[in-house]
């Protein structure tokens, strides 16, 4: 794990790697990266469509649900409108997809990015309390099929890192 | 080792995120079953009386009819208790002395009335009309269960609006003929729905209006 001074250098440092044919890396930063996703291939695809299918389930229980209780359940004359009066069930309907979809859209997050995780590896080293508040880190992981301790060392400190760390399990 | 979190805190985290979607589908799943337990709808519960009267021994033994005590059922909205009155005219004679009936002499020598305790009682914002389910074809077993092998009374249905709206939307699963109303033994015809639906058109019950607000809640 490498540490830089800012976003610039790690972005570099990450380029760099990659070339170097590095893929199972992971960049810790205080705030978002423009450029940093595309370069360790993040892809956020997923969660865009949990939200719409999560938008989709809570529209479609939100009408049933006023179609069900209103019409087919316990059918009764209120003011003289007809018992499936679809415009009086559009906000309800629409709340309800806004529920579920902002629902899926946290759930679907903490799902797919693994938290709430207290414990991670890289908290071992030190320094790294500071990722959260004016430091970027760039972690080559051991699982990558390019990865060789020392070589791997070698490389990172080429890259004109503050700090080349070893994490610990 | 600089952490702040052991290990074993991802799987708590985790599994406790996960969990509460069991617990809250418990608790919900708790209320649903409490809410119709004997314990709040009270079926099934014996209330002690004043006197330990049995319908079983009176209408199943000596086969009195359900109109020779309950008096109004078939012309007044409330079926009524029979008054001291009632149980004297066999009971001035018969068990003259036994101490079971004590307080039933005694009601009579000092005009009070026997502070029975109701088992059936809705609450008063439920209109409940007896004579129109009687004229209707709705047994009494229908409701109150076999009376005649119930030695102290009980609820043998919850009362809730949920079990009254069952018959209200489908009466013809319930109805039986007028003259068999106050049979405690009558078995509905295997073919109920069509007898049912043919007592329902005879004895114009108007099915679209009896889930009606006004109906009950006057």
């Amino acid at each position: 794990m490498a540490e830089f001074e800012d976003g610039e250098a790690l972005l570099r440092a990450a380029r760099a790697a990659r070339e170097q044919g590095y893929r199972r890396m992971e960049a810790y930063t205080p705030f978002p990266v423009e450029g940093l996703p595309e370069v360790l291939s993040v892809r956020g695809r997923r969660l865009p469509l949990i939200v719409l299918g999560g938008g989709l389930v809570g529209g479609a229980t939100g009408l049933l649900l006023q179609w069900y209780a209103a019409a087919v359940n316990y059918p009764f004359n209120v003011g003289g409108r007809p018992h499936a009066s679809w415009p009086a069930f559009i906000p309800v309907t629409f709340e309800l997809t806004i529920l579920v979809a902002a629902l899926s859209a946290v759930l679907g997050m903490f799902a797919l990015n693994g938290l709430p995780q207290p414990y991670h590896p890289v908290f071992n080293v030190a320094e790294f309390s500071a990722a959260s508040r004016d430091r970027f880190f760039l972690c080559i992981e051991a699982t990558d099929p390019r990865f060789d301790l020392q070589e791997t060392r070698a490389f990172l400190e080429t890259l004109g890192a503050r700090g080349v760390f070893e994490v610990e399990p | 080792m600089g952490q702040i979190f052991h290990p074993s805190t991802n799987t708590f985290s985790k599994v406790s995120i996960f969990g509460a979607v069991f617990f809250l589908a418990g608790v919900a799943a708790f209320a649903l079953m409490f809410l119709r337990s004997s314990y709040v709808t009270g079926v099934g519960v014996v209330e002690p009386q004043p006197v330990p009267f049995s319908h079983a021994h009176h209408v199943g033994g000596l086969g009195l009819d359900c109109r020779y005590c309950h008096t109004a059922v078939e012309d007044s909205s409330f079926a009524g208790l029979p008054p001291t009155h009632t149980c004297m005219t066999c009971h001035s004679q018969i068990w003259n002395t036994s101490p079971m009936l004590q307080p039933v002499r005694e009601s009579y020598a000092t005009d009070q009335p026997l502070a029975w305790n109701r088992v059936h009682n809705l609450s008063d914002f439920v209109y409940f009309n007896h004579s129109i389910h009687v004229q209707k074809g709705i047994g009494c077993a229908t409701c109150h269960g076999p009376v005649d092998q119930m030695p102290l009374m009980w609820k043998a249905e919850p009362m809730t609006m949920e079990w009254c709206l069952d018959c209200h939307r489908q009466p013809e699963r319930y109805i039986r003929p007028r003259e068999e109303v106050f049979n405690m033994r009558y078995e509905p015809p295997p073919d109920q729905l069509a007898l049912g639906t043919q007592l329902v058109e005879e004895y114009g019950i108007e099915k679209a209006r009896l889930t009606d607000c006004y109906v009950c809640h006057r």
